[in-house]
């Protein structure tokens, strides 16, 4: 019966602050140079990166990297799986709006 | 978690994902594709033009089906094109940036399509002088906006060809390219139709080059 408490389904990883934000971010485009990411979440390197880290270690964004003429290049895409989480937990929120109503 | 938490986060998603940002799948094929058949519409125009030489109201209303078929079909390849990949990504079709490319073309597009129509009723009613020559010059400076409104929100090798397209307008309405034909022996006849292929044809083939070369088709 607990298991079907709406806290008990709360997705961890997307749930933090930060990374759900850079979810948020992610959704409405194929991909985004690490860079832009940076610069529209207000991150630093280390942080975006640790959190791009358990982003991706959960299989919700998929990191590549290459080269831009000499310029190595960094982008940062939502897997199939990462926008489902996304719109799950959506859901729930939006879940736990309706009960209250 | 509280509903006011949950609101609250909602809330914040929502912003996030309605920032704009660019939004980036477009397809470097849709640009080939749209050349192409720029160059095929242009083709059919000055065969048409040719067959009715003697009739140039009809040449004018059957022009207009032709030049319509292009724009569809180049609208709907770029659709469907950046719909396959965005399914390939697995994000939904329709978003709040989507929206707001569309909302930008529409000006441009109505502004272009509304002084052609303009100048085919002068013609038509005999009001004025004739100023065919100066529509292959709207088109290409009201896309050319329309591009670079596009290239804002989308990659930024639109502006590139906005602006590629505005510039041609420009100089096409000033009938440079008129004057070098004109000094080169050439006649005018065929004038519309080489500025119409190489900026509506050339300049989407090489855009749809290079998108393709730098993001894949």
């Amino acid at each position: 019966m607990s298991k079907d408490k709406p806290h008990n389904l709360i997705d961890e990883t997307i749930h933090q602050r930060t990374r759900l934000a850079i979810m948020a971010t992610l959704a409405p485009v194929a991909s985004l140079d690490f860079n832009e990411l940076k610069a529209q979440l207000g991150l630093t390197d280390g942080n975006l990166s640790t959190h791009l880290s358990s982003l991706e270690q959960a299989g919700y964004v998929k990191i590549a990297k290459s080269f831009r003429g000499r310029k190595p290049r960094t982008t940062v895409a939502q897997t199939p799986k990462g926008r489902k989480a996304l719109s799950d937990y959506i859901s729930l929120l939006q879940g736990i709006l309706e009960k209250a109503r | 978690m509280d509903t006011e938490k949950a609101a609250r986060e909602l809330k914040a998603i929502r912003e996030l994902m309605e920032r704009p940002v660019r939004y980036s799948t477009q397809s470097g094929l849709s640009g080939i594709l749209a050349g192409a058949v720029a160059l095929a519409g242009c083709g059919a125009d000055w065969a048409v033009s040719e067959h009715y030489r003697q009739h140039p109201s009809a040449a004018f209303w059957i022009n207009l089906v032709v030049w319509g078929v292009v724009f569809v079909t180049a609208f709907a390849s770029v659709v469907v094109l950046t719909r396959l990949r965005e399914r390939r990504c697995g994000m939904p079709f329709w978003s709040s940036i989507k929206r707001r490319i569309l909302l930008t073309i529409l000006p441009p597009f109505f502004a272009g399509a509304g002084l052609t129509l303009a100048i085919a009723f002068r013609w038509y009613y005999g009001i004025g002088p004739n100023m065919w020559g100066l529509i292959p010059s709207i088109w290409m400076t009201f896309y050319g906006v329309a591009c670079w409104q596009v290239g804002e929100l989308s990659i930024r090798e639109m502006r590139v060809m906005g602006a590629a397209f505005i510039a041609s307008g420009l100089i096409v309405a000033c009938l440079l390219p008129a004057k070098l034909i004109v000094a080169a022996g050439g006649t005018l006849d065929y004038e519309p139709y080489w500025t119409i292929g190489i900026t509506f044809g050339g300049f989407h083939l090489i855009y749809g080059l290079v998108v393709w070369i730098r993001h894949g088709g």
